[in-house]
């Protein structure tokens, strides 16, 4: 019997192994997306709940300490504990006023962009890949490569978006590379993720000027994202004499731990250019 | 309540606290994996086949709140449990350490396959800054937190294994 029980065990781990060998090998594919598909449009609601229910953690100012209970009477203790209900309901909703007019703020600055507010619902579980996931999905209009801002600037693009939710890469994640421009001096490079909420600006020529405290934009070059906005400020610049180009630390004004909401741009286009940078090849002689 | 349940109730929710909730705690860098260590706990205290299910559910929703390439959170996951599974719970529960240098060693695997799953799709990944900022910090983490779930796994595998009867 227990031989038996080892077989079977061991037949199993053999065939759910192939199966996440395959599952992973398939990748994007039919079969393994449309899985993913069926687990997030699950999952998703869930998820949502989740995040409504445990706000109060995003914002530790919000929550209040709770006031000493100085007295043993029961109804005292039901009042004090239903009056610090409404004092954290009401600061919540004086947080979330505040941040809805940070970002209408922002929208004002850029009227010629049509803008959806979405709710950050969670983040990515791997440690190792920057994004968060947003409660806005196609049913809302939104599509891949979108731009996503914060009140502070740039937060992202969307790059995958389901029914009802969307995943936004950051652009602290390395895979990400945001043509900016130093606001003071106009000189232009990249700006890439370098770990979990650091940015690096590289490509800079080493005859430019740069200086801590210096003002980084988008450039628009590329045309994955709109130019001019807020990309982080320079902390420190790396200039080596033997090297052709500098690098220099950024720091973003988003804090990438706490996002809670954020717009995204509806109605940019980013352009292809993939057809106009290929090489050409020279004829046959 | 038998074991099949038990995953379908704590699995969810393991994915969801690890994706929404446990980001947003005080010190949003120290970042358990929390589903590696309740599917790794339940594996050593229990090795049966039952634990190869959790690994594989607890894998395709860690895969579902990732963006990551599918399939490469359950293939990190599954192997570690596979391991710690046929290893089998008797050699684990032969001294109290053991499961802890399990968990150690599981977790060290667990992140380089699925960083050598990353960078198989294609994906940039720092070395240095994921040993030192990722795999460092989740190898003391995922085993204090172990000192929590193992004996906890050990009970509740217990008060829920069938009465062994010999005749």
């Amino acid at each position: 019997m227990r031989r038996f029980s080892f077989l079977g065990r061991f037949s199993l781990g053999l065939l759910l192994l192939a199966a996440a060998v395959l599952l992973l090998a398939l990748g994007q594919r039919a079969g393994a997306g449309g899985l993913r598909t069926a687990l997030t449009r699950v999952l998703t609601p869930l998820q949502q709940l989740v995040a409504q229910q445990t706000l109060p953690l995003r914002q530790p100012g919000s929550s209040g300490a709770p006031a000493p209970v100085l007295t043993q009477v029961a109804e005292l203790q039901a009042r004090v504990s239903s009056l610090q209900g409404e004092v954290t309901r009401l600061r919540e909703s004086e947080s979330q006023r505040l941040l809805l007019a940070q970002l209408l703020k922002l929208a004002r600055a850029n009227p010629e962009y049509r803008y959806l507010a979405a709710q950050v619902i969670g983040r990515d579980v791997s440690p190792y890949l920057q994004y968060v996931l947003v409660d806005r999905g196609r049913a809302d209009g939104l599509l891949p490569d979108m731009p996503v801002l914060a009140a502070d600037g740039l937060v992202g693009i969307v790059t995958e978006a389901t029914a009802s939710a969307a995943k936004v890469l950051l652009i602290t994640d390395p895979t990400l590379v945001v043509n900016v421009r130093v606001q003071s001096s106009r000189v232009e490079g990249q700006l890439r993720g370098s770990g979990p909420g650091l940015l690096r600006l590289d490509f800079v020529p080493l005859q430019a000027e740069l200086a801590a405290g210096d003002q980084l934009v988008t450039s628009g070059i590329g045309g994955k994202f709109p130019p001019n906005l807020q990309a982080g400020t320079i902390t420190s610049v790396r200039r080596r004499d033997y090297d052709v180009f500098q690098e220099a630390d950024v720091q973003s004004a988003i804090n990438f731990a706490n996002l809670e909401l954020v717009l995204i741009i509806t109605n940019f286009t980013p352009l292809d250019l993939a057809p106009l940078l290929a090489t050409p090849v020279p004829a046959a002689p | 309540m038998t074991p099949l349940l038990l995953g379908l109730g704590l699995l969810p929710l393991a994915a969801l606290l690890q994706s929404s909730v446990l980001p947003y705690l005080p010190f949003p860098a120290l970042r358990p994996d929390l589903m590696l260590v309740i599917v790794l706990a339940w594996n050593l205290a229990r090795s049966r086949s039952d634990g190869l299910l959790w690994a594989f559910a607890g894998g395709l929703l860690l895969d579902t709140f990732s963006a990551g390439p599918f399939g490469a959170m359950l293939l990190a996951l599954f192997v570690v449990s596979l391991a710690v599974n046929f290893i089998g719970a008797p050699l684990w529960n032969a001294n109290p350490l053991l499961p802890l240098l399990g968990t150690v060693a599981s977790v060290v695997i667990y992140h380089a396959i699925y960083a050598g799953a990353l960078l198989l799709w294609g994906w940039q990944l720092d070395w240095r800054t994921a040993a030192t900022s990722v795999v460092l910090p989740a190898v003391f983490l995922d085993t204090a937190l172990m000192l929590l779930a193992y004996p906890l796994a050990r009970r509740i595998a217990r008060s829920i294994a069938l009465p062994q009867v010999s005749l």
